[in-house]
């Protein structure tokens, strides 16, 4: 039988991201100096690595499951949703990257959290590259899950924990003043934490569809 | 005789940190010779230098395990293994500094502290984590 209902979740995810864009690039936002208007790259770039933290998250714990119960499914889901991380985690670079070119003047800079940015990029690589030298799919699938759940807690380390510890320019570390502090009359809050919940919706749903292609594939070699 | 993977794992990082630790004071003593000591704290160095070893020891042992069951292929271990000791590099970097300029112990407790923490995290890790790579 064939699905072609939409969840309600979906519509959510379109409204709240049409919703993001708009208010996003045409509400008011406090005038502050240097700043100006980039200010609301935070409804565009903090989102991105928001979303892909939750999806990291929820990578380890289907690597958990997979460990615990190991069928197939849980792989798909440890495997798609760390992909679609590491792409979100892209678009975070890139969008950080545009920011950092009208408020530091260039592109990219050796600050600790824009290095630890990449380096927690290169680690997700690298359980790509690890997943692909495997033929055996059982295998791949544990070995997977046994990296990812070693690579989780260091990758947190080094892009929220370390990155504050240290000198840095980036907003939020290092002393320097975090969203919080900017946003004095809390109207940025009402864009920003919807903008959060439809970026780690539509990465949730770019999954599922990634999942979906997955398990037809699967059943198609089967 | 049973095998209990969770030994040989503990085994083997005790082994790789001692070896670590020797290869570092026998570099250590080279250099001194070579060129002059510049090191103000040298207990500091040397509590970093042990830190270090252990962090360094329990990653790579089990990233090396990991490559091994990828048919031992060198270039994975380096792709693997480099991002993921960042974190343990920089922490050390700080603290022998420290060390080299001679600053109170005061000073690099919270290194010592950070060092602390991501060694247990790093040995806890690998201790959970082995079982499931030696079970096939």
């Amino acid at each position: 039988m064939l699905n072609t209902k939409i969840n309600w979740w979906k519509y959510l995810t379109i409204a709240l991201v049409i919703y993001t864009v708009v208010a996003g690039l045409l509400t008011e936002v406090p005038r502050l100096p240097i700043l100006n208007e980039t200010i609301r790259n935070l409804y565009f770039h903090v989102p991105m690595w928001f979303c892909m933290t939750v999806l990291l998250l929820i990578s380890v714990i289907y690597s958990i499951l997979y460990l615990v119960k190991p069928e197939i499914k849980n792989d798909f889901y440890a495997v798609e949703t760390a992909n679609t991380g590491i792409f979100f985690g892209i678009l975070g670079l890139i969008t950080g990257s545009i920011w950092a070119k009208y408020t530091w003047g260039t592109f990219w800079t050796s600050d600790p959290k824009l290095n630890a940015a990449a380096i927690g990029e290169l680690i997700y690589i690298a359980y790509i590259i690890l997943r692909g030298s495997f033929q055996d799919e059982q295998q791949r699938a544990r070995i997977g899950a046994v990296y990812n759940l070693f690579a989780f807690p260091i990758f947190i380390s080094i892009i929220y924990i370390i990155p504050r510890l240290t000198d840095s320019l980036h907003p939020g570390n290092g002393g320097n003043p975090a969203f919080s502090q900017y946003d004095l009359d809390s109207r940025m809050r009402l864009v920003f934490y919807p903008a959060v919940a439809g970026f780690i919706l539509l990465g949730v749903w770019f999954t599922s569809l990634r999942v979906r292609l997955r398990m037809i594939e699967y059943q198609i070699e089967q | 005789m049973e095998c209990y993977p969770q030994a040989l794992i503990v085994a083997k990082i005790i082994y790789n940190s001692f070896l670590v630790v020797v290869l570092s004071l026998m570099g250590f003593v080279l250099y001194s010779m070579m060129m002059s000591n510049e090191i103000a704290s040298l207990q500091q160095f040397f509590v970093c230098l042990v830190l270090a070893s252990i962090g360094f020891s329990s990653t790579f042992t089990l990233v090396s395990a990991i490559a091994a069951k990828a048919g031992n292929n060198a270039s994975l271990m380096a792709v693997m293994s480099i991002p993921l000791v960042t974190p343990l590099l920089i922490l050390v970097l700080k603290f022998s500094k420290n060390a080299i300029d001679g600053l109170p112990w005061s000073s690099s407790m919270d290194e010592m502290i950070q060092l602390g923490a991501l060694n247990t995290l790093l040995l806890t890790l690998s201790y959970i984590l082995f079982p499931f790579l030696w079970r096939s």
